[in-house]
């Protein structure tokens, strides 16, 4: 008797194992909160040095047109309005192909076909984004400058690029979110006299629609987010572009362009920071869309 | 048979491929009454009560006829869809979409085109009622049918149905997710429901049988094993393998 009281009270293997394994986990959760932490201060701090230390007014940043880092003038409405054409310019084209192309994979073309076509979509998702900048550079690029004249470069060309990038990922998360759709949803229906195409659109579309809408802000934000393939195909002129075939500069290409080109601690370098600042916040609302996006469709 | 009848299956045969689940299946299902179909799983019920109106066209192959109304409705060019209106269908599963009450009862009207919003009004009033559920949803029709209890959300289903004003309802084992209160409601129901409508019903409950079915068939490995009035199924089956089923022999 006394024996089992004993063992009851003392520690095991297996309770070693538990404490063990929570402190494992514990630390990762502190490492990689400490790590956005740090991002995030890091990257704020950087970001106002550039209103504080050199008096620039935010909202001159965030108004004026004219981007000279060596003349100093900080104007970044240019490269706001050009990342915000070639997100938008991409994702109004990618969303409705990728829906279409995910409802004739989920609902109408026979299985194997999406068994073919899913690893395929998986590997397009997976292509490092220079390949597609690359790819910009020597098909895109010359193909509008021989349709529309001009050089080629501008917001067309790095939007046709994105486009191509995140099709696969929306239409891949717009396949998961149609799945996700009970089978017994589209048998009742049927069952009610529906049509396939009825039963699409008045229930399958309704019911997964929380999560099309998040592929689709997914999208955006990579579009949004990306460097090197917008960089090599959109000219990289920091003024606001007359048109879409005009060259012209992301706040992401200008990132890439110039942070080698500026030395720590002056105007000019702490003017990217702001621009990575502003990139930051914007994916952060994103983000924010994106939960707004997949609570609304969990009511 | 004295009562006319609402459904007529002649030889009918399905196939999964190259199983063969159901053999020469001949039922006269007469008007305006409940009829279950009984048997072990794999039997074949829910196969030839999927068939009836044409759920099984991607899945399987139906050979024979299905009679409605001087139709034979199992064939190619036959409108599936006004099929489908006539001869409605409720599930084993509660699926009521992810809508509102109100919405889930006029799908199917929606679906025919009807938009008049005083027969909307009406028809979801009259399905509500004679689904018994009226008077548990009346002030909550805007609400999302999912908050339902799961007895609630079959007897939604049951009026989605009804709102389509089917002459025939197929129930495929209607009961078997929900509790002993629940099922009893549900029973009553049909009940009620058989003044205007035919129910053909997949049921593994023997009780709800006897209870509920004014017919009764029994199918045993995909084949017709006997049909009758249910008191004589249950009191005077002339088959031995009717009795030993209904007896718990095998199945």
């Amino acid at each position: 008797m006394d024996d089992l009281k004993k063992r009851l009270n003392q520690p095991s293997v297996e309770s070693r194992q538990e404490w063990v394994g929570k402190l494992i986990s514990y630390l990762a959760i502190i490492l990689i909160g400490g790590l956005v932490g740090t991002i995030l201060v890091f990257l704020t701090f950087k970001g106002v040095a550039l209103f504080k230390n050199n008096g620039v007014s935010v909202w001159h940043f965030l108004s004026s047109t004219d981007w000279q880092p060596s003349h100093h003038h900080y104007g970044a409405l240019p490269m706001i309005i050009t990342s915000f054409s070639v997100t938008v310019l991409s994702g109004i084209v990618a969303l409705p192909l990728a829906l279409v192309v995910s409802i004739a994979i989920t609902e109408m073309l026979p299985k194997k076909i999406y068994q073919f076509f899913q690893p395929l979509i998986e590997l397009l998702v997976g292509i490092p984004s220079v390949v597609y900048g690359y790819l910009g550079l020597t098909v895109i690029v010359p193909y509008l400058r021989q349709l529309f004249g001009g050089t080629g470069f501008g917001i067309l060309a790095a939007s046709c690029v994105l486009f191509l990038m995140i099709l696969p990922t929306m239409t891949s998360m717009t396949i998961d979110s149609l799945q996700a759709v009970p089978q017994k949803y589209r048998q009742a229906s049927a069952g009610l006299g529906a049509t396939r195409w009825q039963t699409i659109s008045r229930v399958i579309i309704p019911s997964a629609k929380s999560g099309i809408l998040t592929a689709m802000v997914f999208g955006m934000a990579r579009a949004f987010g990306e460097a090197l393939a917008v960089q090599m195909v959109i000219g990289n002129t920091t003024v606001i572009p007359k048109n879409l075939m005009e060259s012209s500069a992301t706040l992401t290409s200008v990132l890439t362009t110039g942070i080698g080109n500026t030395v720590m601690g002056t105007a000019s370098n702490n003017a990217l920071w702001s621009l990575a600042l502003i990139l930051l916040v914007m994916s952060l609302a994103f983000n924010l869309l994106m939960r707004l996006a997949s609570k609304k469709g969990a009511k | 048979m004295q009562t006319s009848t609402a459904l007529e299956t002649k030889n009918l045969q399905v196939l999964y491929g190259e199983k063969h689940v159901a053999h020469d299946i001949n039922l006269k299902f007469p008007k305006n009454k409940i009829i279950a179909l009984i048997g072990a799983s794999g039997s074949g019920k829910s196969t030839v009560l999927r068939s009836l109106n044409r759920m099984n066209d991607d899945f399987a192959t139906v050979k024979g006829e299905i009679n409605f109304h001087g139709v034979n409705i199992n064939q190619p060019k036959v409108n599936v869809y006004r099929v489908r209106q006539q001869i409605g269908m409720v599930f084993q599963q509660p699926t009521p979409f992810p809508m509102s009450i109100y919405e889930n009862v006029i799908y199917g009207l929606r679906l025919a085109g009807e938009k008049d919003r005083k027969v909307l009004d009406q028809r979801v009033e009259e399905s509500l009622r004679q689904a018994a559920l009226w008077d548990e949803v009346k002030d909550q029709l805007k609400a999302s049918a999912l908050a339902l209890s799961g007895g609630q959300q079959q007897r939604l289903c049951i009026a989605r149905t009804l709102a389509v004003r089917p002459e025939i309802i197929l129930m495929d084992e209607p009961t078997s997710a929900l509790d002993p209160v629940s099922t009893s409601q549900i029973e009553d129901t049909l009940v009620q429901l058989k003044e205007q409508f035919t129910i053909i019903m997949v049921t593994h409950n023997m009780q709800q049988a006897s209870r509920s079915a004014d017919w009764t068939a029994f199918m045993h490995q995909g084949h017709l094993i006997e049909f009758d009035e249910t008191a004589t199924i249950f009191m005077n089956p002339r088959e031995k393998k009717t009795a030993d089923y209904l007896s718990g022999k095998f199945g």
